[in-house]
């Protein structure tokens, strides 16, 4: 039986290795969070979703872009003249885009399980960064961190949430939403992230089965709101804290939508067969407030005429009439899908369409 | 050709319990230990490394060897035969899963996990000298709530599956009469999994059934006194998709196919020792996933005969 007490032993050996390790047993390196950790899941490991830096950009209908269809949709950003589409289909697979458009660092942070794309700016107290995947995710919402600190963030909750940058706030940068057929049609001289991202990945096969139209979510979240279907994608405006979602109208038209929140006057603009849906805050010119009309032409991206005869485009310029250069003021909004504006914010308003 | 002897070549590269990519480890590779006769307890111990390195969608490679999965298993074994015909098997695992990333700036992330695996429990009954069935449990003992830096990892790095398994078994070995030291045998391993109800809270996640389908063929050859037993088997190995909440998970499960190339060394009729590696020759995942590269299975088999007061290796 001598044997057996030596094997019993043995065993007990590899036992006593596995059990003790501090690593093993949850020890946090920063200790504080501004979010609930008991809903932040480490799920693929930092970087194994590789964010792109400076990707190549291609011209529309130019050269890699096979993988696009024209329903996909991108997001748009626009600087100095200079407009770029960074495509979902390569968001899907990489979620952050490093980019530099003149003297704009962006970075454009997109969840494929929450739908949403925000733009960061990546100046953070003077310094450059650069943003990467962690592998986290607080409310199925994506968390990436910094290159300069290894702080985490969270891109709905918009701040730094353990870390050195703890409690910073990234400067926000307004995207616009559409599909590719609309992209060419809108901004024909755009550039758009191609498939040559320095990385292999089937582009065109988006990575998450039917996740975009059924009813599942992938990891916990803490509520549920059922006054839309979850994927029901919608443009949340938040407002000093409270947010209002405003969904797609049910029309194949470009819809006009005027309305108030939070003692602010909300202009939606909304085009489901393009696949827009932008928001601005009302403004005074010479102390007259604006009065908007719809403009509804197929190929143009000026959207709003006012009563002083200025035209104002897709972003929020005035790029005809007497104020031609003047810009309406975009509210800290982006489109996501209802389930991760309603988890974020409990007490979202729902624009209710006619 | 001895029975013991026929059903050692079934014994394969072990991997009962951890839980990994549905490429990688899930169970029973080689649940089940050689038939013996009454009286004999069977002590298999084992190491066990798996690796995955090679990131696929579907069947396709995507050259992109940033990401790696190891699992470091050190397995304990034990099978007693209450008759000639009916014995038990205990299989106890102790699991340590690593996550490894390389980022495209050179940044290197690690993860670990590790502790006791599942335990198994299997009952197998030998209907023939060439055919023993057999039906057990896994039960979840090992950890499934396992956290790095206080953050709860995902379902496949945990050292357990937080669920209660069936597992079901069916071994075939027969040997060659022209040949008898010639063997060739089949192996049919199925567990239907249970569903852990308290995943990252109260969520609740289901690894996808899996099926393995083995055939192999073994010798025995004499070299300077020492009885050394060459194998190669092919394995298939399916695994159904992973469910969340009930809803199937993306990216999880597949089907793969492996030569397990072996060799096995009798020290004497209570010691042998064997070396096993698993390569895989095809592989088709669902969606995009790690896939297997290399798995590498070394142990020692010690049969004692309970009746006796004395053991000699």
């Amino acid at each position: 039986m001598k044997y057996i007490k030596k094997l019993t032993l043995l065993l007990l050996l590899m036992g006593c290795n596995t059990e003790d390790d501090p690593l093993t047993t949850g020890t946090t390196v920063n200790s504080e969070w501004l979010i609930p950790t008991s809903q932040v899941f480490d799920v693929v490991g930092k970087d194994a979703i590789p964010a792109l830096e400076n990707p190549e950009m291609s011209k529309i209908d130019g050269a890699n872009l096979e993988f696009m269809d024209d329903s996909d949709l991108v997001l748009v950003y626009e600087s100095g003249g200079e407009v770029r589409a960074y495509a979902h289909p390569v968001l899907d697979w990489h979620e952050i885009i490093n980019d530099q458009i003149g003297d704009d660092y962006v970075a454009i942070t997109y969840c494929p399980l929450t739908g949403t794309g925000i733009g960061w700016g990546r100046e953070i107290n003077g310094s450059i960064t650069t943003f990467g995947v962690s592998g986290f995710l607080y409310e199925t919402n994506l968390m990436p961190y910094d290159r300069l600190t290894n702080s985490y963030w969270n891109q709905m909750f918009n701040q730094c949430v353990n870390g050195f940058l703890i409690r910073e706030t990234p400067e926000f940068f307004n995207l616009v939403q559409m599909n590719y057929a609309a992209l060419k049609d809108l901004y024909p001289n755009a550039l758009i992230t191609s498939n040559n991202t320095g990385h292999i990945r089937n582009y065109n096969t988006y990575p998450y089965d039917n996740y975009r139209t059924d009813s599942e979510i992938l990891f916990p979240i803490s509520r549920s709101d059922t006054r839309l279907h979850p994927k029901a994608l919608v443009r949340g405006v938040e407002i000093n804290g409270s947010a209002k979602a405003y969904p797609f109208p049910n029309s194949n038209k470009r819809e006009l939508i005027i309305d108030e929140f939070n003692g602010k006057e909300i202009i939606v603009v909304a085009d489901e067969a393009k696949g827009f849906m932008v928001s601005f805050l009302n403004r005074e010119i010479e102390s007259t407030p604006l009065v908007f009309n719809l403009i509804d032409e197929e190929n143009s991206n000026l959207i709003l005429e006012d009563q002083l005869g200025n035209k104002w485009d897709l972003f929020g310029k005035a790029v005809e009439g007497p104020n031609a250069g003047s810009q309406l003021e975009v509210p800290y909004s982006y489109i996501g899908y209802w389930f991760a504006w309603a988890t974020f914010y409990p007490n979202v308003t729902l624009y209710e369409l006619e | 050709m001895p029975r013991a002897l026929l059903f050692s070549l079934i014994l394969f590269p072990a991997q009962l319990i951890a839980q990994c990519c549905s490429g990688g480890v899930p169970m029973s590779n080689n649940i089940g230990l050689p038939g013996a006769d009454k009286g004999i307890l069977q002590v298999n111990l084992t190491y066990d490394w798996n690796n995955l390195q090679n990131l696929k969608t579907e069947s396709s490679s995507l050259n992109d060897n940033s990401r790696q999965r190891e699992t470091h298993s050190f397995l304990l074994e034990l099978g007693y035969s209450i008759s000639d015909r009916l014995s038990i098997d205990l299989f106890i695992p102790m699991i340590r899963q690593e996550r490894t990333i390389i980022s495209t700036l050179g940044n290197v992330d690690f993860d670990k996990t590790q502790g006791l695996g599942d335990i198994v429990i299997l009952p197998k009954y030998s209907l023939t000298d060439k055919i023993i069935i057999g039906a057990g449990i896994k039960i979840p003992t090992g950890h499934s709530d396992r956290t790095d830096d206080g953050l709860t990892l995902v379902a496949d790095l945990q050292p357990g599956s937080g669920a209660l398994d069936g597992v079901f078994y069916f071994a075939y070995s027969n040997y060659l009469t022209s040949r008898p030291s010639l063997g060739y045998f089949g192996n049919i391993i199925f567990r239907a999994t249970g569903e852990n109800d308290s995943y990252l809270g109260s969520s609740t996640y289901q690894f996808g059934n899996e099926l393995q389908l083995i055939a192999g063929i073994a010798d025995r050859f004499l070299v300077s006194k020492l009885q050394i037993d060459p194998s190669l088997k092919v394995r298939y190995r399916e695994a159904g998709r992973d469910s969340f909440d009930q809803s199937e998970f993306p990216n999880s499960g597949g089907s793969f196919v492996f030569i397990n190339p072996g060799i096995s060394i009798v020290v004497s009729q209570a010691l042998s020792w064997q070396i096993n590696t698993s390569i895989p020759v095809h592989t088709f995942v669902d969606g995009t996933q790690l896939a297997p590269t290399l798995q590498i299975n070394t142990g020692l088999l010690f049969r004692l005969n309970l009746k006796q007061k004395e053991f000699e290796l």
